[in-house]
């Protein structure tokens, strides 16, 4: 086996894919050269090292999905529930106001119209 | 090919049942959030992407017919926002660039993703994170992809196949250059180094 043809199964050879025929020409080879050895140790190596690029620190998207899909939904999905309170008490409160309006406004009127107001 | 919690989910993510969407985004989360990472090399993009790869998956769940694993439906749902997002950043940097940087595609590619240099002296992990991580923005991104699906997500060719919509012998061709690409790139940084 050439060099060229031994370089050409080192891929083959990290994802363990070889037959066992040509995993022991190829460990023949290296044994052989030792030039290659070290050139196949060396791209054995920096693919144990990717694992480093597997860790990476803690995400946490879930907020950040559920908020634009509660806006994108125009608050269909994910609809925020403290907002939601504050709706139902903010609408209680333009009841109370509106209502008292009234009544002050019936309670003006009947005291216009009995003369209270009258010089 | 879906065992029984997989389906479970997935009916009742087809529902948009919300807790389960909320499951389904804690599960998945990191392994997407990762691919985009090493692909684009930058965290805030990253996580914005992800996050849009998730609002596209409650959208368009009920295309998921159940043909592959979910894993890897997710997988090829958050590659494809990915080489948009990179053509996409491409095309912008081109726009504010044009007229003012020479260079050809690779270079803007690469000037787009480029990571500040730190400014201290970092631990030798960090050190050997960001020279892969540096080689793997030297890559084209379709080798960039292989690469990080097979050394990084330890998915089987199968797996990988169906994500890229690749046959088995582009994938691995592909893959060889790209490792050897990955290699050339550290020697060469730290033949730099020791200089």
């Amino acid at each position: 086996m050439t060099a060229d043809e031994a370089r050409a199964l080192f891929d083959a050879a990290l994802d363990g894919e070889l037959a066992d025929e040509l995993r022991s020409e190829l460990e023949h080879a290296l044994a052989a050269d030792h030039e290659l050895r070290a050139e196949y140790e060396r791209h054995r190596s920096l693919f144990a090292a990717t694992e480093a690029l597997g860790r990476v620190s803690q995400v946490d998207l879930l907020a950040g999905v559920q908020h634009k899909l509660r806006a994108r939904s125009g608050g269909k999905f994910y609809r925020d529930r403290f907002a939601e309170r504050r709706g139902q008490s903010a609408s209680l409160g333009v009841v109370i106001v509106v209502s008292a309006g009234l009544v002050i406004g019936v309670l003006l009127w009947f005291a216009y119209s009995s003369g209270l107001f009258a010089r | 090919m879906l065992d029984a919690d997989e389906r479970e989910l997935v009916q009742k993510l087809k529902l948009r049942d919300e807790a389960a969407f909320s499951a389904f985004v804690l599960k998945y989360q990191e392994r997407v959030f990762r691919l985009l990472l090493r692909m684009l090399g930058d965290r805030a993009e990253a996580e914005d992407l992800a996050q849009e790869v998730f609002i596209s998956i409650f959208k368009s769940i009920d295309g998921f017919r159940g043909d592959s694993q979910l894993s890897t439906w997710v997988y090829r749902v958050a590659a494809n926002h990915c080489r948009n997002r990179i053509k996409y950043l491409v095309r912008r940097r081109r726009q504010v660039t044009d007229g003012y940087e020479e260079g050809d595609e690779q270079s803007h590619t690469n000037a787009v993703f480029a990571r500040p240099a730190a400014p201290d002296q970092l631990m030798e992990a960090k050190q050997t994170e960001q020279l892969l991580q540096e080689g793997l923005l030297s890559l084209d991104e379709e080798q960039r992809e292989l690469i990080v699906l097979r050394e990084v997500e330890h998915l089987s060719y199968e797996e990988i196949m169906a994500i890229t919509g690749l046959p088995e012998g582009t994938v691995k061709s592909r893959l060889h250059r790209a490792r050897a690409g990955l290699r050339e790139h550290i020697e060469r940084s730290e033949r730099g180094r020791r200089r």
